[in-house]
């Protein structure tokens, strides 16, 4: 990759340290030169044209710096570096002799700290693309210190703190995966037994996936994505082990895989950027402070699903009852979070905004609704919304998360908005739709009817 | 001292074996002011020494770093 390094003070260590990364690297000549070099369209700068931009900035307003250049470089990664936090967070990191020979203000220890910031927060950009939800996590020397199957279940050592910050994690909504190269989890197997250990902050029961087995870490976390609804780009991968990291971005670039700490023992700063970086829009929601229990009792759905004779059958032992309403401000902030990361079940993928939503439920031109359903495992939320236009008869979105997907609740929210809009006078003449990469889901529900709807869909689910 | 100089080519980048005692700041093409304090930070840290602000200026030859590569 293509890094400029830019700052006021000496940063030929992080040049150092980058190309021997495999990086090219651009350092301004002379001493904090970089805002004349950004403004000079003849600069090296400018001629290296830089795909990311590390700024080290001391005593200097960061944000408006980023924003300034971030202005100036359209479409490149422009990274401040926390300095205040990471001096707090890094024990010596400043070194005052080399300040006074050199402006180095920054220890080995700070240099190296600014330098895995940097990369995590570079990752974090990448990963903007898409938001993440799910953690990967390996076992051995990753969630314990040892490895089971050589050292014994009892003889490791639970990083005790990253567990807990891992739990911290799965509070607010983020769903953790289990991706271990060891003995399935049988009744007398060693990961059954280190997860039993009352010392191990972590249970098995609070993965939403559990993948234990020999096969390659990849095609694991695939699956584990499939039986969760998610694609494989909200996954952030924690393996200490550098073969395994390497093979994941090999084999699923989309999977964000940071680097692995240098002593889990002390685990703050890499649960925070954890935290920060790839899950910092998680826990907004009661939904997604929930959702980790939902998932977990999904699980137990789908093995009712492979215990009922018919899909007829099962839909109806999920005992499904929904109560539509009509959206008030209560319900923004999720109508919000829907609309933002919904894919597969959304008819025009419109990505509106809290202030959108404000205004239509505000609109007596429009109407919208929201789903809220339980089922026999317990309650899910409002999982559906759509938003009708009386004076066209069209519903103008339709966005159901993809968890509720396979439960005919399309079908009864359809059901309910013809009725509702059949009580006004109003004929439902059909649903927008714009075809995405993702929306198959959707267009296949969309190909199943006809408007004007004869009558009622058939549907499992029942009202509240 | 024979660690040292492999420490050291690899601090500055250069071949094992291209250094002797004698190499100095200066005479290596990769050895220059900046890698010069790199040398002395990454010295101090995998010796568990710590060389003073006033002594930095007089280290020149490898052999000068001596006093600062003795395990304590």
């Amino acid at each position: 990759m293509k890094i400029a390094v830019l700052g006021n003070v000496t940063l030929d260590f992080f040049a150092q340290d980058f190309r021997r990364a495999g990086h090219d690297v651009y350092l301004v000549p002379g001493f904090d030169g970089w805002r004349q070099a950004a403004l000079d369209p003849s600069s090296g700068l400018r001629a290296f044209a830089p795909e990311a931009i590390l700024l080290v900035l001391e005593n200097a307003a960061a944000a408006e710096n980023v924003a300034w250049l971030r202005a100036r470089f359209p479409g490149v990664a422009v990274v401040a570096s926390p300095l205040a936090r990471l001096a707090d967070e890094t024990p010596g990191f400043w070194d005052a002799r080399m300040r006074q020979l050199a402006a180095l203000p920054f220890s080995l220890r700070g240099v190296k700290a600014i330098e895995e910031e940097f990369l995590f927060a570079l990752d974090g950009v990448a990963a903007g693309r898409a938001p993440k939800k799910i953690l990967a996590l390996d076992g051995d020397n990753t969630l314990w210190k040892g490895v089971i199957s050589e050292d014994g279940a009892a003889a490791v050592t639970p990083f005790a703190e990253f567990q807990r910050g891992v739990l911290a994690l799965r509070a607010r909504g983020v769903l953790l995966v289990l991706l271990s190269k060891n003995d399935p989890p049988a009744p007398a197997a060693p990961i059954t037994q280190v997860f039993a250990r009352a010392d191990l902050p972590l249970s098995l029961a609070d993965f939403a996936e559990v993948r234990v087995d020999w096969s390659p870490k990849a095609g694991n976390l695939l699956a584990a994505c499939q039986a969760l609804n998610l694609g494989v780009e909200s996954v952030v991968f924690v393996d200490d082990n550098p073969v395994e990291r390497a093979q994941m971005r090999a084999h699923l670039p989309q999977v964000s895989v940071p680097p692995f700490p240098a002593d889990l023992r002390e685990p703050a700063q890499f649960l925070r950027r954890l935290s920060e970086v790839y899950f910092a829009g998680v826990g907004a929601t009661a939904e997604d402070r929930a959702r980790a229990d939902m998932y977990r009792r999904e699980s137990a759905r789908r093995e009712l699903a492979a215990t009922a004779a018919t899909l007829d059958g099962y839909l109806d032992s999920l005992q499904l009852v929904c109560t539509p309403s009509r959206a008030t401000v209560d319900d923004i902030p999720r109508l919000a979070q829907m609309a933002g990361k919904t894919n597969q079940f959304n008819a025009t993928t419109i990505r509106r905004t809290a202030a959108e939503f404000a205004a239509l439920v505000a609109d007596p031109a429009r109407r919208v609704w929201t789903f809220r359903v339980t089922d026999a495992f317990g309650e899910m939320g409002i999982v559906c919304y759509v938003i009708a236009d009386p004076s066209t008869g069209r519903v103008t979105d339709f966005v159901m998360s993809c968890r509720a997907m396979g439960r005919t609740i399309e079908q009864y929210a359809l059901n309910h908005v013809r009725r509702a809009l059949a009580a006004e006078g109003v004929t439902l003449a059909g649903i927008d739709c714009a075809a995405t990469a993702k929306n198959g889901p959707f267009r296949a529900f969309l190909a199943t009817l006809a408007f004007p709807l004869a009558g009622e869909l058939r549907t499992h689910v029942r009202d509240a | 001292m024979d660690d040292f100089l492999l420490f050291a080519a690899d601090v500055l980048g250069v071949p094992q074996g291209s250094l002797t005692l004698e190499s100095a700041c200066g005479s290596v093409p990769e050895w220059d002011s900046v890698m010069h304090l790199r040398l002395v930070m990454e010295t101090e840290a995998r010796y568990g020494t710590s060389i003073p602000l006033e002594a930095v200026p007089a280290l020149h030859t490898l052999a000068d770093f001596a006093p600062y590569v003795v395990r304590p």
